[in-house]
């Protein structure tokens, strides 16, 4: 037992890096205020997001319990749980399967029993599933609980239900991962990463944009957005006929104390049969899966290039040094949740919002009178989606931190500085532009602007990305992250790109609600142009001097 | 060829200076075996040399131009082999060595035909279309030594080369390294192992706790060793 404590220690010290904060604590407190300011920002991007989640929890419960339906808002909710613990914490079941494989085969050497190997890898999994549990379930069972002056018992069997309801998903998940890897060679590392951040970043997509809807919509209409949400809790709730778990956690917090005592038990019983099921079938073959694993991987290493003939070809400086880079950020599996895959899932979030809350947005754009204010008003929306679009290949906000220790070794190649930030600049500008042409193009079909107005829409975007770019470069520049074995410094570095991604959604939605007031504004869109070209170049130039000095700085 | 004055460093947050007044002088044409410890120093002066650390005083210069002040102009000179090999996993080994070519400017010609003679001397020449993540170490340390080689610097600087390599690679590298010397190259390697010293090196220094304690041949060494009983 001392043995599986220790080793759930060590990776849930390693995942969450609560060691490092302890060390930050005693030894370097720079460290540690600096890491503070950062995860004080984050909280404070999401406040929003937390407080929207609890504004529409209240109000739906308190117009649910006028007709005494309150309950179907606690099954809604169950199943949303489950369902955001089935998708969204996928990223738990990731973290305790696939990603470490390394660790996990100096893991198996040790004398360690298998299951004692797999549950201290489900561990650090589950506390991540376990904090989305809480996010979920909390404010509805505490407004529910005071409402109705529920006992003491209600209190303690709800914290039963928000502590278990994350195995048996988790459970499912495992059985997925495991003999999906046991099965053959179908993903490696990779391929799982890809496919666990497409479905995360769908599920947060949509999230964001049905907490955010459904706020914007009670503002508009307090009275008929009750029977919508209704029928959306509804449908919820057929769920349950699937996940029958979710129908007995319900009774167990909703019925009479000893009918809920029962449900519980029978709850509990579940959850205990899915882990100690998990421990016993999967235990061996989590044995198998990290050999496995290592296999897939070897496989996958051994693959042969051949590109000879082309690689002989001298090229410059920049283009040798963007190659590299390209190469490397596409063919690691840690930087696969942004970037290309990222990118991507911009245009989904578009028509997702299209159809679900702007339907005729579309065609009010089309039918605009289009007098010259108009035109210049669309344009800059256009400039707007192509940033929008464009930033969320986030590689500049990892632009350093990404070469690890590789970095030295390329501080003692003689390598001109300038040439450094003009490839990485390059790199960031290939997948915006593309995007860029993309939703010009786009624009074009939809709103029938003349080229003349889609070119300037093209150079407003492409400016204000680059000076987006140029800061993330800055702050690379300021602050690398370069010793990252530790695969927290991995999480913390994608936190920069979720900090950066906040920053650049404000930014717009910010622009779009200073162009949509000062409706003046679109007239001198094209000095707006001229002055942002004129900043993009300073700002250009101020980089390229403040990194010729930096880089040689950085130990 | 190489020179250092006075150089002092100290890392951040530390107290002991891992490199003390550090003074040396490497001519050109010579096989340079810096020796020491583990933790006495060597990479850390091998990386103040290739301009990876900056020293808190003194100065670097490398056929004359200082490392701090005309960081390119020294850098094209040299060659650096550092002690770990985990670089550039996901590239292939001839991606790798394409990329060092377009840094160094070599010649299209030059950079197939050093790829080919030194590839198949280092016998990694087979395994440069396959990703470097899959190479063993001593692979990687082969496929690094050939980096170096496919510029033919004027300074070749190794930190530990000889770690991971089998006895025929070792044999081949020395051979290189001689005829490297021959040429009038010069070559800088740390090791902590006494035999490689004596069967390659012209001169050597040793260094403790970032001092150096002695500098000359091993023919020397031997026979000062009575009186310096800290060697």
């Amino acid at each position: 037992m001392k043995q599986l404590w220790t080793l759930i220690k060590y990776n849930y010290k390693s995942l969450y890096g609560f060691h490092g904060f302890k060390y930050s604590w005693k030894y370097e407190k720079e460290k540690l205020y600096l890491n503070f300011f950062i995860y004080g920002l984050l909280l404070l991007l999401f406040y929003n997001i937390f407080k929207a989640y609890i504004q529409i929890n209240k109000f739906l419960y308190y117009n649910l319990t006028l007709t005494r339906e309150q309950n179907l808002m606690i099954e809604g909710l169950l199943n949303f749980t489950f369902l955001l613990l089935l998708t969204f914490g996928l990223a738990g079941s990731y973290i305790s399967t696939v990603s470490n494989s390394r660790e996990n085969s100096y893991v198996m050497t040790l004398p360690l029993k298998p299951w004692q190997i797999l549950l201290s890898r489900f561990v650090p999994g589950y506390i991540f599933q376990l904090l989305l549990s809480l996010f979920a379930l909390m404010p509805v069972l505490i407004i529910n609980g005071i409402t109705f002056n529920e006992p003491f018992t209600y209190y303690v069997f709800a914290c039963v239900v928000i502590v278990l309801i994350p195995v048996i998903p988790m459970a499912l998940q495992f059985f997925v991962f495991v003999l999906i890897q046991r099965a053959g060679y179908f993903f490696d590392k990779r391929g799982f990463a890809n496919i666990t951040a497409f479905i995360i970043n769908i599920v947060f997509i949509i999230l964001l944009k049905e907490i955010t809807g459904m706020q914007n919509y009670f503002e508009a209409n307090k009275n008929t957005g009750v029977s919508i949400i209704k029928e959306k809790l509804s449908l919820l709730v057929d769920f349950s006929k699937i996940f029958y778990p979710v129908n007995i956690a319900y009774k167990a917090i909703t019925e009479k104390v000893i009918i809920s005592f029962k449900y519980l038990l029978i709850f509990i019983f579940i959850s205990l049969i899915g882990l100690i099921l998990i421990l016993k079938l999967l235990s061996s073959s989590l044995v198998d899966v990290i050999s496995r694993s290592e296999e897939i991987s070897n496989k996958n290493k051994q693959k042969v290039y051949n590109m000879e003939g082309l690689l002989f070809k001298r090229q410059s400086e920049v283009m040798a040094l963007l190659q590299r880079d390209i190469k490397l950020f596409y063919r690691d599996s840690t930087f696969v949740i942004y970037g290309f895959a990222m990118t991507l899932i911009i245009p989904f979030l578009s028509l997702y919002s299209l159809y679900s809350g702007m339907p005729d947005l579309l065609k009010v754009v089309s039918d605009i009178e289009k007098d010259l204010n108009a035109k210049y008003f669309i344009t800059l929306l256009i400039a707007l989606g192509y940033v929008l679009v464009g930033g969320f290949n986030m590689i500049a906000s990892t632009a350093l931190s990404r070469e690890g220790k590789m970095f030295y070794y390329l501080k003692s190649l003689p390598i001109n500085p300038q040439e450094y930030i003009k490839a990485k600049l390059l790199h960031c500008n290939i997948l915006s532009i593309i995007f860029g042409i993309l939703t010009c193009s786009f624009s074009f079909f939809v709103t029938g602007l003349s080229l003349i107005y889609l070119v300037l829409a093209f150079m407003i975007g492409f400016f204000i990305l680059n000076i987006y770019f140029i800061i993330g470069l800055f702050c690379e520049f300021c602050i690398p992250m370069l010793n990252w074995e530790n695969p927290r410094v991995v999480v913390r570095q994608n936190i920069n790109v979720l900090i950066s991604m906040v920053l650049l959604i404000l930014f717009v939605i910010l622009s779009i609600n200073v162009v949509t007031r000062i409706s003046k504004l679109a007239i001198y869109m094209p000095y707006i142009a001229i002055g942002l070209g004129i900043i993009t170049f300073a700002f250009y130039k101020f980089l390229i001097y403040f990194g010729n000095r930096r880089y040689y700085q950085i130990e | 060829m190489l020179i250092l004055e006075n150089v002092s460093k100290t890392y951040y947050g530390c107290d002991k200076k891992a490199v003390d007044s550090l003074n040396l002088e490497v001519h050109k044409g010579e096989i340079f075996g810096f020796l020491g410890p583990n933790g006495s120093g060597k990479t850390t002066t091998v990386k103040i040399i290739t301009g990876i650390l900056k020293p808190d005083s003194g100065k670097v210069l490398i056929n004359g131009y200082d490392v701090i002040k005309e960081p390119l102009k020294a850098k094209e000179k040299i060659g650096y082999v550092p002690d770990n090999p985990d670089i550039f996993s996901k590239l292939t080994g001839l991606e790798f060595l394409r990329f060092i070519s377009d840094i160094y400017k070599i010649d299209s010609k030059i950079r197939k035909s050093n790829i080919e003679k030194y590839g198949k001397i280092l016998e990694i020449y087979d395994a440069l279309n396959m990703k470097i993540e899959s190479y063993s170490h001593g692979m990687k340390q082969k496929l690094l030594i050939l980096g170096v080689l496919i510029h033919e610097p004027e300074l070749l600087i190794m930190d530990e080369p000889v770690i991971g390599l089998d006895t025929k690679a070792i044999k081949n590298l020395k051979e290189i390294m001689r005829s490297l010397a021959q040429q009038g190259k010069t070559v800088f390697i740390t090791t902590h192992i006494m035999q490689i010293a004596e069967e390659i090196c012209d001169r050597i220094a040793i260094i403790k706790n970032g001092r150096i304690l002695y500098t000359g041949t091993i023919n020397e060494l031997k026979i000062k060793k009575d009186d310096k009983k800290d060697l």
